[in-house]
């Protein structure tokens, strides 16, 4: 019992009103935190939804062939929480760049690490760990 | 002597209440003593108002960082904030925005991922499940990503559902409000039993009466499929499952806790951890809580989810 007790504080700590909402989806399973790509396209879409939010990126190669990027983030909760689903961050019909968490199976799937906005800056969505600073 | 105190605390909540409309300051607790709830007109204890996180949101968790190249950092609750102290110039346009980092690990959710698992394997409060069954309950872990229903959308169902976040209570009925996909129950307190049609029903919250023990709201109910879990490391449960909630007020505090009656798979009734929420007196919105669509079961080639 003191054992559940002591989980239960530091669960509480650790998820926060979190674990009632959904929890994470097993980003390792589908995306390799090591292997990150980069992919600049202009922004067609954003779905803030659950699970995760999805970003779609219009990306066209050398030969103009287009390909669509979904991009995944957190839930839409935090997101919203501290504004960042506001329509002035992101923009349908401009450019983008995502850097990204590239999907295991190879399809055009990424998980956001770091967005960067039609004016150069930057914002960062995940926390890197070894790198980042505090 | 123990009366008098729970007395004098009573009239310290009746004059908070009466003087702010709701009670703003937890009253203390002398000696230990429970201390009394506010009460409703039919002399029931007063359940209503929005608790715990209250539904706006992480709630605080995080913010907005910026960093700038020379590591000054800055911090704002909202990016509505940090787009101000931009156009004032008081962060440079080479500022690195962070979002949503609630601390230097969390923020990476491979690793909040792998913590959260093992905190729950290694520290939780598993249900005692009877030989026989714990290997169906590491398999339904171990393949999780395919198993658990909640990662394609399915409802947490009652009890992984949690508390609400507001409750609406009459002299005949509560309503539970939850920000998980906008949920509700409106659950009879008036003393009627089952419906019988619905008790016999498979559904994720069941079929849920309530009655007054004390000044504790004890919810029962039956009629569950056997979809939903119980709790994330595979805890699955039958469809004849019955659960019992209890709701009791202390002050400006909600104690909530849930009983799980499975005798078909556990050995003995398995008890949630209990849960204390505050009244939040916050008067912010309430943030509608998007649909869920699964995108990725597709995509996940390994069985790795923490």
């Amino acid at each position: 019992m003191r054992y559940s007790l002591a989980g239960a504080a530091i669960l509480g700590a650790v998820l926060g009103a979190a674990a009632e909402a959904r929890a994470h989806h097993a980003v390792q399973a589908a995306f390799d935190q090591d292997d990150h790509v980069t992919i600049t396209g202009v922004l067609t879409k954003v779905l803030w939804i659950n699970p995760h939010v999805r970003w779609f990126l219009d990306v066209k190669d050398d030969s103009g062939n287009v390909t669509t990027w979904t991009i995944s983030g957190a839930g839409p909760g935090g997101f919203r929480d501290i504004g960042i689903s506001g329509r002035d961050v992101f923009k349908t019909g401009q450019t983008y760049t995502a850097i990204a968490a590239r999907a295991r199976d190879g399809s055009p799937n990424g998980y956001i690490l770091t967005f960067i906005l039609p004016d150069g800056r930057k914002i960062d969505l995940w926390h890197q760990y070894k790198s980042e600073p505090k | 002597m123990r009366a008098a105190l729970l007395g004098v605390s009573l009239a310290a909540v009746a004059i908070m209440t009466a003087a702010d409309g709701v009670a703003q300051t937890r009253p203390a607790s002398p000696g230990g003593a429970p201390v009394a709830p506010p009460r409703m007109p039919d002399g029931k204890p007063d359940l209503n108002g929005r608790w715990g996180g209250g539904g706006a949101g992480a709630g605080g968790a995080g913010g907005v960082q910026a960093i700038e190249p020379d590591g000054r950092v800055h911090q704002f609750d909202h990016y509505s904030e940090y787009s101000e102290a931009l156009a004032a110039g008081r962060v440079s346009r080479e500022a690195k925005i962070i979002g949503r980092q609630p601390n230097y690990r969390h923020g990476n959710n491979v690793y909040s991922e792998r913590d959260a698992g093992f905190t729950q394997r290694a520290f939780g409060n598993p249900p005692l499940y009877k030989p026989g069954f714990w290997e169906r309950v590491q398999y339904l872990d171990e393949n999780g990503n395919k198993e658990d229903t909640t990662f394609s959308c399915f409802p947490p169902g009652v009890p992984r559902l949690g508390p609400p976040m507001r409750i609406v209570q009459t002299s005949r009925d509560v309503v539970l409000m939850y920000q998980n996909r906008n949920m509700w129950r409106v659950v009879p307190i008036d003393g009627r039993p089952h419906d019988p049609e619905n008790a016999a029903d498979q559904t994720f919250n069941g079929d849920a009466v309530g009655t007054w023990e004390g000044d504790t709201l004890v919810i029962d109910v039956v009629g569950f499929n056997d979809v939903s879990w119980l709790g994330w490391p595979g805890w699955f449960h039958t469809n004849n499952m019955r659960v019992v909630e209890r709701f009791r007020r202390e002050g400006n505090t909600l104690h909530y806790q849930a009983t799980v009656h499975d005798p078909e798979v556990l050995m003995e009734p398995w008890e949630t951890d209990p849960r204390a929420l505050p009244l939040n007196t916050s008067d912010r919105p309430y943030i509608e809580d998007p649909p869920c669509l699964d995108f990725d079961l597709e995509h996940m080639l390994t069985r790795e989810r923490g």
